[in-house]
């Protein structure tokens, strides 16, 4: 289930935030529903998100207890262990062992897995260092787990983050305000931009290989571009919201990733809780920079190999890593102090080009893809064969121009350029008419996304 | 009640007022399409969608948890309140603000014309059709043969549509060769195949003005753009020419009385509705009577039959009665030739399934006395229309038992 499908906006987030309000056990509430959520779309599979946390609870126990060592290796390795198998068995054995097991099957991938089996390696590893108490209880535990906001898609949260609003929080009316605004803007962003967006994507990567030409190349790949970050921090937005309503304050997930003027500020700024978490628990034991320049660029082309495997089991994924890995490299190297002093629009210019590319890797099913399409990117395709409307049409050109616009901190720009001469008595009522503007054009496109004629296919 | 911030001591989660309010305004606000879902009006929304929407399903077991939480999202979908409106919006926000097509099946092209994909790309398919058409030309010969040979006279009449008539309202989202081949169809149209497997000199007549409807296609509303469907003015042009083919004397006060009404457009796939101005025809000097869903009979040999009626005319332009088969494009019609023929029963065959052909063609034609049979299908559909494979079928299958038939005596 999403957060913009019509049984989760209109029917079991109202019946949630109703039994919130009126009962008193109010983290069991959201553990209650939270089970519910992840059971809607995925049934059998929410005894292994219980199982995975009942594990968790045990070794988290003896973690603490302190006598234990083999307790955090241990817990890694189980998790880990889990995680490889639903994600990763098919394309380890099939794939990478070439032994042709699974053929088209292999296990069922249990969605948000990479994240709630994250997060629970991040509970560990923080008990070992001593950065966060243990769960007073299994409950509070699964409740951080599964907390149903940031439990499919992140961000990553670390448990000492909310093991305080776990036990004792306070949410006022700015919460409340706060997080809806949150909630509509990133619905907005997932369900009119990024959705827009995707239309002209999806039909991009779909024509046939041997006719992309570099119209439709440019119109994929960019339009990818803004799917996938709207996509994501809509989604990411969304969580931090609901997050806040309940009274839990996640931290930002996306930093306005498009403005970066290198792939190292990107990713300061993009899945800020994925990079964070590669950086505090493989980066930094693996030696981060500590052990020479050579070392160093080792540990991050392992570290974002590995990244780019955490986003799919495929070649296309680990391939998009090591990509980013490189540049990363190569920046380190001395290409950061180059871009670092060049004019901003070229440092810009750089790490978009970068960027696009990169996402070409990403969304291509094969290198074959990817490869006709950045082949006809730089001008080494097929004549153009179709007209810019047979992509593209209005709305969805519209709707990416306004992407193009948000993905800048315009909001940043205009509270700085124009706050402080508004009224204070205007701000709110007009923030306030802006979020029920966008979110009336949200539930449109929501209710209307339910059409389904059915067409004749004989007249 | 204590708080505390060390996790030592009771748990606490406090809510202000201004939050409660605003809790509750939430759910007020979120909750209205689901609480408005009972006022909803599903049967016109099933109308226009042409489809049952989904039922509350039922719990089946823990195991089947996902497939019911599916289901039960499916229900939710299909029932929710305010979804009539928005998609309609939405539509007409897509269609008249953007200048989109509001569905995926239908392409808008300039100046208000609305085409359907499947059409476009049915009639206008660069690679030629020869083998089709004269697959189609032998079918339509045996299929005559055998109607003939029952003593009935037979007609064919192909109905023309959009792509061919005004191809260059296409829209560029159409590709360059698809517009190409429509523009060049006006050229070399489909008759001459269609007409080398029909002997004019037995009688047979064939009707598709093709010509006739270019020469007067920017007369106003001719051939309403908003439509799929022909209609109006277009309809009583071929009408008029098909009885005079067959026949049938037409007068020039044939249609007097007509003038521009508004109706409206028969594409609600579109999601929302447009009015069209049409010509509409009274033909009061012959008295039509209609009777929709009738006969009854029909029933009993094509069971999921929808569109289907009888004319009665009191004071028809011929004493022969008529059986018109056709696509969707016959109801229209059926109102401008009903005036040539004391009865005129249309049957749409749309959904006519094989099993059903054998009864339908012998036994249900048996039944009512008709002297003439029309068939009629629109230029685009007639690469796969499968209106004569009935026939065909069956007067194979004649022919196959006549010859196992022993020959000669003992």
């Amino acid at each position: 289930m999403v957060f913009s499908s019509i049984p989760f906006l209109f029917f079991l987030f109202p019946l949630f935030l109703l039994l919130y309000l009126v009962l008193p056990w109010k983290n069991l509430c959201i553990l209650a529903f939270s089970l519910v959520f992840y059971a809607w779309g995925e049934g059998i599979f929410v005894l292994l998100l219980l199982a995975t946390t009942f594990v968790n609870f045990g070794i988290g126990k003896a973690i603490a207890g302190g006598s234990a060592r083999w307790a955090l290796p241990l817990g890694v390795a189980i998790n880990l262990g889990i995680l490889a198998y639903f994600k990763y068995a098919a394309f380890l054995i099939d794939e990478v062992l070439a032994l042709d097991v699974f053929g088209s099957g292999g296990p069922h991938l249990p969605l948000g897995i990479s994240f709630f089996i994250f997060q629970s390696i991040t509970y560990l590893v923080d008990l070992q260092r001593r950065e966060a108490r243990p769960a007073r209880s299994f409950s509070d535990l699964a409740l951080y787990i599964a907390m149903f906001p940031q439990l499919i898609a992140g961000p990553i949260v670390r448990y000492a983050t909310v093991a305080e609003a776990i036990a004792d929080r306070q949410i006022d009316g700015k919460d409340v305000r706060r997080g809806a605004s949150y909630f509509v803007v990133g619905l907005a962003c997932k369900t009119l931009i990024a959705d827009n967006a995707a239309k002209v994507a999806d039909a991009a990567f779909a024509v046939d290989l041997s006719t992309v030409d570099a119209m439709t190349a440019w119109l994929g790949s960019l339009t990818y571009t803004l799917q996938i970050y709207f996509d994501f921090a809509g989604y990411s937005l969304m969580a931090i919201g609901l997050g806040r309503i309940m009274g839990f304050r996640f931290p930002q997930n996306f930093d306005h990733p498009y403005v970066s003027r290198s792939i190292t500020e990107f990713w300061r700024r993009w899945h800020i809780s994925l990079s964070t978490w590669f950086r505090d628990y493989l980066y930094i034991p693996l030696g981060g920079n500590r052990m020479g320049p050579a070392r160093t660029y080792l540990h991050l082309f392992i570290v974002f190999l590995l990244c780019g495997l955490w986003h799919g089991a495929a070649w296309t994924f680990v391939a998009w890593g090591m990509f980013h890995g490189l540049l990363l490299v190569v920046e380190r190297v001395g290409m950061g102090r180059v871009l670092g002093s060049a004019p901003r629009w070229l440092a810009h210019a750089y790490t978009l080009t970068c960027v696009v590319v990169g996402w070409v890797l990403f969304r291509s099913e094969t290198f074959a893809q990817a490869g006709m399409f950045l082949r006809a990117m730089v001008g080494l395709g097929p004549e153009s064969q179709r007209h810019f409307s047979e992509l593209v049409s209005h709305e969805s050109l519209s709707f990416a121009c306004l992407g193009v616009l948000f993905s800048m901190p315009v909001g940043r720009w205009l509270r700085e350029r124009y706050g402080p001469s508004m009224p204070a008595s205007a701000i709110g009522p007009a923030r306030f008419a802006a979020i029920c503007c966008l979110f009336v054009l949200c539930s449109i496109y929501i209710l209307a996304g339910t059409y389904s004629p059915f067409i004749y296919f004989r007249f | 009640m204590g708080s505390s911030t060390n996790g030592r001591g009771p748990r606490e989660v406090r809510l202000s007022r201004a939050a409660r309010a605003g809790l509750m305004g939430m759910v007020a606000v979120l909750s209205m399409p689901v609480i408005t879902a009972p006022f909803s009006d599903g049967e016109e929304r099933a109308r226009m969608e042409k489809r049952e929407l989904a039922a509350f399903p039922v719990w089946r077991g823990p195991l089947e948890a996902p497939n019911y939480f599916a289901a039960v999202g499916d229900y939710l979908d299909d029932h929710v309140g305010f979804a009539f409106a928005a998609n309609r919006l939405l539509r007409q926000v897509m269609f008249y603000g953007f200048g989109d097509d509001p569905v995926d099946d239908v392409r808008a092209g300039t100046q208000g014309f609305v085409y359907l994909n499947d059409g476009i790309e049915a009639l206008c398919a660069p690679e030629t059709e020869d083998a089709r058409s004269d697959e189609l030309a032998g079918k339509i010969d045996r299929v005559f043969g055998w109607l003939e040979a029952r003593g009935y006279r037979v007609s064919l009449g192909v109905a023309v549509t959009k792509p061919g008539l005004y191809p260059e309202h296409l829209p560029q989202k159409v590709s360059a060769g698809t517009r190409a081949a429509c523009e060049a169809y006006a050229a070399s149209p489909i008759r001459p195949r269609l007409e080398a497997g029909i002997e004019p000199s037995s009688g047979r007549v064939f009707h598709y003005p093709f010509a006739e409807f270019m020469q007067r296609r920017n007369e106003r509303a001719f051939f309403p753009k908003e439509n799929f469907h022909w209609n109006g003015m277009s309809t009583h042009v071929f009408a008029r020419g098909l009885l005079e083919k067959m026949g049938v004397p037409v007068s020039a006060e044939f249609g007097a009385g007509a003038q521009r009404i508004e109706a409206r457009a028969d594409l609600v796939m579109m999601g929302f509705f447009r009015r069209i101005e049409v010509w509409d025809f009274p033909y009061a000097a012959q008295g039509l009577d209609y009777h929709p869903r009738n006969p009854e009979v029909v029933r009993e040999y094509y069971e999921r039959a929808r569109g289907f009626s009888t004319w009665n005319s009191t004071d028809p332009l011929s004493d022969r009665s008529a059986l018109l088969l056709t696509d969707s494009f016959g109801k229209p019609l059926a109102r401008h030739l009903a005036p040539g023929f004391k009865k005129l029963v249309h049957v749409n065959l749309n959904h006519l399934q094989p099993r059903e052909w054998k009864g339908f063609f012998t036994s249900f034609l048996d039944q009512l006395e008709f002297s003439d049979v029309i068939f009629l299908s629109h230029d685009s559909g007639l690469a796969t229309t499968r209106m004569f494979d009935g026939i065909a079928s069956i007067e194979v299958e004649d022919q196959g038992a006549a010859s196992n038939t022993p020959q000669g005596g003992l």
